[in-house]
């Protein structure tokens, strides 16, 4: 059985982290237990751990994912499935990043993955290790950097508390 | 304290759809073809012959005959095919056949209305491949849910960007 890789974001230690001022956290604490914060914060991060990975070709440090391997490269199945191109974005059919998604605690969001074959997969690529023998450059594409997990919690604080997260409901 | 929105859900709604562009419609469109293309090509069709939006397994195509394994070793066939692979690629004209376009209010996914080299109507071949064990053309449950996972992003990036 595969390792179940996760991102848990205590909600409390970021709306510390995020503001200097005790009198603000203490106002915003209320809204951090709610249900449509929580999805709209945790949903936000899930979209910009996809976005790093596929799109910037990025680590949850910000680092470069690297060149995938030749063999690999020079396979049937990359060939049909990504044809020219060689970026690394951890997505051959796509459906280990897309079935992330954000479970929602009273003050914990866990970010992971549905399915026992994506959980397979996103080991393989986090730890590098893939089946008993096989080897390949650890990717670990599951979080953010601290800096901008902050920045997205007061952004989605600032949307939310001004009524701008109709994006829940999608 | 939680936000009651049950009264504007009916207007947020009519807003998210109308943030979807005529743009991304067909790029959703196209997802769908090339995730059946793609599929195809890797060897891997579906358990039903049913042209739909999931309720659909995917399965690897019915193995190819002997017989049919030997004359197509003979034969120049389509890209990513093999003689004894079976991936609906004889000739590769039956997959790349398959288009995204927008009609009239939707976006649509089909094959078009042409002619095979050998003659026979492409939708025509692609129902006898279906129909002969080989279903291919629609959406398997673990497909719908990439697809509409990624639908689903893309809206939200969408209402992000509009709400700036």
């Amino acid at each position: 059985m595969a390792w179940n890789p996760t991102f848990k974001i205590n909600l409390l230690d970021v709306l510390d982290s995020s503001y200097d001022s005790e009198e603000v956290k203490d106002k915003l604490r209320e809204f951090v237990v709610e249900t449509e914060f929580k999805q709209l914060f945790g949903q936000r991060v899930v979209d910009e751990i996809v976005n790093r990975t596929r799109d910037q070709n990025i680590d949850k440090n910000g680092k470069s994912l690297g060149t995938y391997s030749k063999t690999y490269r020079d396979s049937l199945i990359f060939g049909i499935y990504k044809g020219a191109d060689k970026s690394v974005n951890l997505t051959l059919t796509g459906s280990m990043l897309e079935s992330l998604n954000p479970k929602l605690g009273k003050y914990v969001i866990t970010i992971q993955l549905e399915g026992e074959e994506n959980r397979g997969k996103a080991q393989g690529h986090i730890t590098g290790i893939l089946g008993k023998f096989g080897r390949a450059k650890p990717r670990d594409f599951l979080g953010l950097p601290s800096g901008e997990l902050r920045s997205m919690f007061k952004s989605s604080m600032k949307d939310y508390r001004a009524g701008a997260f109709s994006e829940i409901l999608v | 304290m939680a936000r009651d929105i049950s009264h504007l859900e009916s207007d947020l709604k009519k807003f998210i759809a109308s943030t979807i562009t005529r743009e991304m419609e067909l790029e959703f469109a196209e997802l769908v073809a090339q995730t059946i293309y793609k599929r195809t090509k890797s060897g891997k069709g579906l358990t039903i012959n049913k042209v739909s939006w999931g309720d659909n397994s995917l399965k690897e195509i019915k193995p190819l005959s002997p017989e049919y394994v030997s004359y197509r070793s003979r034969k120049i066939l389509g890209p990513f095919a093999s003689p004894r692979r079976s991936n609906l690629t004889f000739t590769g004209e039956l997959l790349e056949s398959i288009i995204a376009r927008i009609k009239g209010d939707s976006a649509i996914v089909e094959i078009q209305d042409i002619q095979h080299s050998s003659g026979v109507k492409m939708k025509e071949l692609a129902e006898h491949v279906s129909e002969n064990g080989r279903p291919f053309f629609g959406l398997a449950d673990s497909e719908v849910k990439i697809v509409e996972n990624y639908i689903r992003r893309k809206i939200r990036e969408r209402i992000r960007f509009l709400n700036k």
